[in-house]
């Protein structure tokens, strides 16, 4: 009645317990843990804490370390991130949910398996001590199933249908059930299940009970709210019956299911049987079986050691010889010993399980024992598979709960700790682990994943000589992971390790990757010498060594040009050609690398203007005229300024023109002047420089045509326009024009205000231009036909008459101390 | 090799005289052997030595080299281990000894005859 009350207990508190998933990484959502660096000052903590919007939970100033709230819109990784980037943060990392240790399965007899949680309770009439158990719920907090181990159990067979088993049969995956067929040429037809040695055929059912109570030890189906849970509650049982209904069987029956499991890939044989005849076939059979071997010890309450059992006291590596302890961790008083041929105890006395019928009963013996390290061999191997038999075993054996009672008796001194050992099967280290920089704040890291068992990789940083902090927690087999939260020009140092839920893998070997420097921004070249381009730019990154300038001219590819020293942010390119555009990029150096290039930056450095000229007109108007010598340009700059003052630009001119009129200009006043070219990328060489100076009264004839002013009346007078028209794009474009202007203009006011003040020489001046205004006119529209049909002579010819006759009065009125009227 | 053949054969004889060739107190099964052969040995030559002590295969195991032989009518399993023990080429010969669960609570013997 005891034990069912407790039963009713215990299944009312696993209706309200569930089973925790042992291979994943809880956390809180929304809460982080920060370690600050001593003697951060307030100001910083706060400045950190903002970047992830946290409010303070709780502070450990003992420690350092301080919970926060975050920002409940930002996941719990990149809030870490974020604070292992900034200043005083030694550390941060998630909030975990911390399970509580014990994992209650709903098997509605769990009550009375005393060997997996021994509550003191009384079982089977007999009370129990509370912990003299194996440890088995806190081992299932770190695994619970095996499903992908094969556990052979050779003995009397197995109860298949039963209903706390049949789910948990292994199924021969090379065998289609009931063709009649040897599917997979082993020479067993339909062997589905196993085999029944015995009686040679494919139904290995029990009709014992003995193989069906080993098999519920090992695994009876678990947390099913049936019957019993098994040490596993998912595995894959083998059923190899190679002892009749009487228990009885032949060492040839046993090698041949050995040699069976062997073939079929078993992970694991339970042995519930022995004898003192020593037998070599069965040996080279075990030895044959690269799994774990469970023997049990014997139940004839002597010393192995000196009455030797077997298989128990073969020296085979991969036997695990038990002996059974009772609800109070004392050795069962039937149980053989011996610190040679017995390795551990394990529970062995009131054992409750599976037998045939699908019932269950409780039994006593090493037979009970062993199937107990036969459920824990299968977690370990499905913990981490590639573990070898040798591991497994030393994990096994190395964390028993050492018992004076065991003390002598066995080789260990201790009883089966099946959560001991668990914790003890870490996964494999990753190898492998290589680092590049993908970009100043991205470093790619790649590793190789060694364990299958593993629940999660985890990622560690650190820079300089500081300390690793976990950068990220990452899923089951992961074999990469960007770090995007590194600094420019910044070294740092990774590791990585496997973990599960018992333990953690080494450390891999470290790798250290330093960013490149970040890239310069905002390049410009500019002209800056008449053979030379100046770069600027920005400086983005704190840590560079350098920057390497590239140039290029047209589509030819990019060369180095120089380098400069650190933080330098300009550069003077010299020695180059006019005429030539230079494409400039310009990127940092470091000792990670080299930064991308900055965008591209051109400049062409354009042909100065040559032959300025400029030329008095009137009292308040210069014309300047120079060459363009540039294909390039955008325009042209004209500077002036008046006796040794500076020079002040007058105006700007469309590209191309070659020619200006100042106008406004102070009379009698010397005016200099000079031209540059305009550009994009800057402006060329000024030209030589050239003077003039403004006439010291007015000619009176207006638009700087004297004569013809005076002649028609105004200065807007059509004929004067096309005569201004024709000086301007024909004559002072070129020299000998510029030098007939010039003459004009010295000579012609005194004869144009004379023929102004006299109607008859208007008209007769009217009269002799009207030739010339033709030619004008005609050579405007078509040089070429103008030159052709008066070889310049009807242009000439007046005009020079005119302006010889003017000058020889001149000179007569100079001599007679008179100018002319 | 020569010692744990040793070891089987006293046992075996022990286990002989204890019994005092009385059939139904054997733990073997009477009639079968389990044999092993040098390596190297071939297969021929295997079979021919079954054939000349009138016995014959009735299970072999390759992976470890046994098999276990059904003996001619009328020679026991003693008989039998001396025949093969007398032959360079075997490396190993022993009864095919029976087995019992162990659970003292069923009752069964757990150990193999003295």
């Amino acid at each position: 009645m005891a034990s069912l009350a407790l039963a009713v207990a215990l299944s009312v508190l696993w209706l309200g317990s569930s089973v925790q998933a042992q291979s994943t990484l809880d956390y809180v959502p929304g809460e982080i843990l920060v370690k600050w660096a001593p003697g951060q000052v307030a100001s910083g903590v706060a400045m950190a804490r903002d970047h992830v919007a946290a409010l303070t939970l709780r502070n450990f100033p003992q420690i350092g370390w301080e919970h926060l709230q975050i920002d409940p819109t930002m996941n719990v990784q990149t809030a870490i991130q974020k604070m292992l980037q900034q200043p005083g943060v030694l550390a941060a990392e998630p909030n975990y949910i911390v399970h509580l240790f014990a994992t209650l399965p709903n098997d509605t007899s769990f009550g009375w398996q005393w060997a997996l949680n021994n509550t003191g309770q009384t079982v089977d009439g007999v009370a129990g001590t509370a912990g003299a158990d194996i440890s088995m719920t806190t081992a299932w907090d770190l695994r619970t199933t095996s499903p992908n181990i094969v556990v052979a159990v050779i003995d009397s067979g197995i109860t298949l249908n039963h209903t706390d088993l049949k789910s948990n049969l292994w199924v021969n995956p090379g065998e289609i059930p009931g063709n009649g067929i040897d599917d997979d040429g082993n020479g067993k037809i339909d062997d589905v299940n196993g085999w029944d040695f015995v009686n040679n055929d494919n139904d290995p059912s029990d009709d014992n009970n003995h193989g069906t109570h080993v098999s519920g030890i090992i695994g009876a189906k678990g947390n099913d709210a049936y019957g019993i849970a098994g040490v596993t509650w998912t595995v894959q049982l083998m059923a190899l019956k190679s002892f009749n209904s009487s228990g009885s069987g032949t060492t040839a029956n046993e090698i041949s299911a050995i040699q069976y499991a062997t073939a079929k890939g078993a992970h694991v044989i339970n042995a519930s049987w022995g004898g003192s005849g020593f037998s070599q076939a069965l040996k080279d059979a075990i030895d044959a079986f690269p799994g774990i071997f469970v023997a049990a010890a014997g139940n004839d309450g002597t010393n192995n050691d000196l009455t030797p059992q077997y298989p128990a006291c073969y020296t085979s590596a991969n036997i695990i010889a038990v002996a059974a302890t009772d609800q109070n961790d004392a050795l069962a008083s039937f149980s053989n010993f011996g610190t040679t041929c017995v390795d551990l105890a394990a529970p062995g006395v009131n054992i409750y399980s599976d037998i045939s019928g699908g019932s269950f009963a409780y039994m006593d013996g090493t037979s009970m024992a062993a199937p107990h390290v036969s459920g824990v061999a299968a977690l370990l191997k499905a913990q981490e598979s590639n573990r070898t038999t040798v591991e497994i075993r030393s994990a096994i054996l190395s964390n028993v709960d050492v018992k004076a009672s065991l003390s002598g008796k066995v080789a260990t001194g201790g009883r089966l700790n099946a959560r001991a050992a668990l914790a003890a099967i870490a996964p494999f280290a990753p190898t492998a682990l290589a680092g590049t920089a993908a970009g100043p704040t991205q470093i790619d890291l790649t590793w190789t994943d060694n364990s299958p068992g593993e629940t999660g990789n985890e990622v560690q940083r650190k820079t300089g000589s500081g300390d690793f902090a976990t950068l990220a927690s990452l899923a089951a087999n992961s074999t990469s992971y960007s770090d995007t939260t590194a600094v420019e020009a910044t070294t740092y140092t990774y590791r990585v390790r496997a973990i599960n839920s018992g333990a953690n893998s080494d450390f891999s070997s470290e790798v250290s990757v330093t960013t490149p420097p970040a890239a310069p921004s905002g390049l410009t070249a500019t002209t800056a010498s008449a053979s030379g381009i100046t770069l600027v730019w920005t400086d983005n990154s704190g840590g560079e060594t350098g920057y390497e300038i590239q140039r290029k001219t047209g589509t030819g590819a990019f060369a180095s040009v120089t380098t400069t020293a650190a933080n330098v942010t300009s550069y003077s390119d010299s020695g180059l050609a006019v005429e030539t555009t230079y494409t400039y990029r310009v990127r940092a150096t470091g000792s990670g690398g080299n930064s991308a290039f900055s965008a591209e930056a051109s400049a062409t450095i354009l042909a100065a203007p040559s032959g300025l000229t400029a030329i008095g007109l009137a009292a308040s108007d210069t014309i300047l005229a120079w060459t363009d010598n540039s294909g390039r340009e955008t325009g042209y700059e004209i500077q002036r300024k008046t006796g040794t003052g500076a020079f002040a630009t007058v105006t700007t001119t469309a590209a191309s023109v070659t020619s200006y009129s100042d106008s406004g200009l102070a009379a009698g006043t010397v005016y200099t002047y000079r031209v540059r070219a305009t550009g994009s990328g800057g402006n060329s060489a000024f030209s030589a420089e050239a003077s003039a100076t403004t006439l010291a009264v007015s000619s009176g004839g207006g638009g700087n045509c004297f004569i013809a002013t005076a002649a028609f009346g105004s200065p807007l007078a059509v004929e004067v326009q096309v005569l201004r028209e024709f000086r301007d794009r024909v004559l002072l474009p070129n020299a000998p024009g510029r030098g007939l202007v010039r003459a004009y203009y010295r000579h012609s006011p005194p004869l144009a205000h004379m023929i102004e003040r006299h109607e008859t020489l208007r008209a007769a001046t009217r009269g002799a231009l009207r030739p010339v205004l033709w030619w004008v006119s005609l050579a405007l529209a078509s040089p070429a036909l103008a030159l052709a049909l008066c070889g310049g002579t009807l242009v000439a010819g007046p005009i020079t008459t005119v302006l010889l006759l003017h000058a020889r009065r001149s000179r007569a009125a100079h001599r007679g101390g008179r100018r002319m009227p | 090799m020569h010692a744990p053949i040793a070891v089987l054969a006293l046992t075996f004889a022990l286990v002989m005289v204890g019994c005092g060739g009385a059939a139904q107190a054997t733990n073997y099964v009477e009639g079968e052997l389990l044999v092993k052969f040098r390596a190297g040995v071939s297969e021929e030559r295997m079979a021919e030595i079954h054939r000349m002590l009138g016995n014959r295969i009735a299970e072999s195991w390759p992976g470890i080299r046994w098999y276990r032989v059904l003996l001619k009518e009328g020679v026991t399993a003693p008989e039998g281990v001396q025949q093969y023990r007398s032959l360079n080429e075997v490396e190993d010969v022993e009864p095919n000894f029976k087995a019992y669960l162990g659970t003292p609570s069923q009752g069964g013997p757990t150990q193999l005859p003295q």
